[in-house]
């Protein structure tokens, strides 16, 4: 399995490539794009620009560094729609960065895939977690859009995943192993992400206000969310599991984050992998719960659990 | 002429109703929440009695139930024949281009318009942007009609532009007074603060019981946490946009 690390400076390549990246994610952000649009609509689902490349000179450094280590960047585009007015440019966007020797492209939109397509643009799509796959059925529906690897959201159980991967033997996948957990099933949550502190309205502070039937667990539960510190979330004892379920990609999140944070859950899964081959299937969720603690220095929880479902405990 | 459906998941509350034109029978945003067989049939033949159109409702698939909503879309159409089905998972939709009886509607969590519940100052060039109807591009409706697509749904519509169904050949419908902001697998009424959750295969359905308001400055209405849905109740000014260019309306009344 291989580590897909994101990327927002060419300085954090050389860094990451050290930790154990095996291949890159990047948005971009153009000068044209927010001449015409704004950053809420922007071609990327991070609507922050820290989130994104927002200098083409940068990408296109970025992209050659890239080439020159022999690790594969893909570019996001995974907006869940675009408007009539954005096909155009985005179109043109991409045939650039097909000439910066860009590997693929993480997509969400159907038009987009479909234009891509008739276009003739010969380019490897792989679809983002916001066009959510959550059954074997969906996976093969995109892969008539011409979709080649898809992003599995972080709502799906280890079984699960194992089924969809059987049915579609054609696909690669990919899941989130480290970094930001989603409350929601991505593709289904239409909350902005715009707050100056990153902190989203699914994990902000609420004033909860119990209607008469409401129980005291319902309460606890919601609350339990808003203190998770979700960027710390971890899938590292799945791993034996993905890898019988033949996923191929390893997602860690966080574009934004600093570099610091993006090296540390690089080693994090990099240390887990190689636990993977050295320590027995038995013992391997014990030693990622003490691995994830002595990174962390706090223990796992079902709120920061990739696969709560099956016990983290 | 603007039709109203009621959209119910039991048969308890239709008695009370007053006069509806059309039932949505099913669930959406929760697959536990759909009813099985032994409901829907009771409900199709009630709208069979009342000479009323019936169409049911069919939610997000997770893998581990994929095979019993399979099961059921298929033992489905072989009583009822023909019928339209509102899809909201592409999947199941899939699945359905195998079944030729069943006439596919988009339903409101595919079509990913946004949900302006969150209080922020959009600029004139945000606001059209965010006044796409997605999947009404003539390009894409196109290819949804070729394969049996008649209707696209949407929540209650807030800063759409209604028009742009025009430029399509699908009908489009709304659905008041609640829109569904977003989904989680990690519903709050089926929490154990001792291992988590363990209701991905089965649910004892707790959320009907439990509801909850959420409140934040950065919101403009409080988030209505109902099981695995955060609900917003929809905003004001969509009476003169709904009566020209939507031809559906779904009431939702037991959406709490």
């Amino acid at each position: 399995m291989r580590i897909l690390a994101p990327l927002n400076h060419t300085a954090e390549i050389d860094p990451l490539i050290e930790a154990g990246a095996d291949e890159f994610y990047a948005g971009y952000v153009s000068p044209l794009w927010l001449k015409r649009f704004t950053v809420l609509s922007s071609p990327n689902r991070r609507a922050f620009l820290a989130a994104s490349f927002t200098d083409l000179a940068e990408l296109t450094a970025a992209a050659t560094l890239l080439k020159i280590r022999g690790k594969p960047l893909y570019l996001t585009l995974n907006r869940a729609f675009y408007s009539a007015a954005q096909y155009p440019l985005l179109l043109d966007e991409i045939r650039v960065f097909k000439e910066l020797g860009v590997s693929g492209f993480i997509v969400a939109d159907f038009e987009l895939m479909l234009l891509i397509r008739e276009s003739g643009l010969d380019v490897s799509l792989h679809l983002s977690s916001l066009a959510p796959v959550l059954n074997a059925h969906t996976a093969a529906f995109y892969e008539r859009f011409g979709v080649k690897r898809i992003t599995l959201p972080r709502s799906l159980t280890t079984e699960e995943i194992n089924s969809i991967t059987a049915a579609n033997p054609s696909l690669s996948f990919d899941v989130f192993i480290g970094g930001g957990k989603c409350i929601n099933v991505e593709g289904y949550c239409s909350f902005f992400h715009v707050n100056p502190d990153r902190s989203w309205p699914c994990v902000q502070d609420y004033a909860v206000m119990p209607q008469t039937r409401s129980t005291a667990a319902v309460l606890e539960a919601e609350l339990l969310w808003q203190q998770c510190p979700r960027y710390l979330a971890c899938g590292l004892c799945a791993l034996g599991k993905l890898e019988k379920a033949r996923v191929t990609g390893l997602k860690v999140v966080g574009r934004s984050a600093r570099l610091e944070n993006k090296l540390r859950l690089v080693r994090l899964v990099k240390k887990g992998l190689a636990s993977l081959e050295s320590t027995a299937a038995e013992d391997f969720c014990k030693t990622m719960l003490r691995l994830y603690e002595t990174t962390y220095g706090r223990s796992c929880s079902p709120q920061l659990c990739y696969y709560p479902y099956e016990g983290f405990r | 002429m603007t039709e109203w459906a009621v959209f119910l998941n039991n048969l308890d509350s239709i008695a009370k109703l007053p006069d509806y034109d059309a039932l949505y029978f099913g669930a959406d945003y929760c697959p536990h929440l759909m009813p099985g067989l032994a409901e829907i049939i009771p409900a199709y033949e009630e709208c069979q009695r009342l000479d009323r159109p019936f169409t049911l409702v069919t939610p997000l698939c997770f893998e581990v139930v994929r095979p019993r909503f399979e099961s059921l879309l298929a033992e489905f159409v072989n009583l009822v024949q023909t019928a339209e089905v509102v899809v909201n998972d592409w999947g199941l939709f899939e699945y359905m281009q195998g079944l030729p009886q069943l006439t596919p509607v988009i339903g409101r969590l595919l079509t990913r318009a946004k949900r302006f519940g969150q209080a922020l100052s959009l600029s004139e060039t945000d606001k059209s942007h965010f006044a796409t109807l997605p999947l009404a591009h003539p390009h894409i409706s196109g290819w949804l009609k070729k394969l049996g697509v008649t209707r696209l749904e949407v929540d209650s519509g807030e800063g759409l532009d209604f028009r742009q169904i025009d430029e399509t050949n699908l009908k489009l419908s709304v659905y008041l007074p609640y829109s569904v902001v977003s989904v989680t697998r990690y519903c709050s009424a089926a929490y154990d603060p001792e291992c988590g959750w363990r209701n991905y295969r089965d649910c004892a359905k707790a959320c009907r019981e439990n509801v909850i308001y959420l409140a934040n400055p950065e919101l403009t209405r409080p988030l209505i946490v109902k099981g695995c849905a955060r609900l917003l109740e929809s905003g004001p000014g969509l009476d003169k946009e709904l009566e020209t260019n939507v031809d559906r309306l779904i009431f939702w009344p037991d959406a709490l």
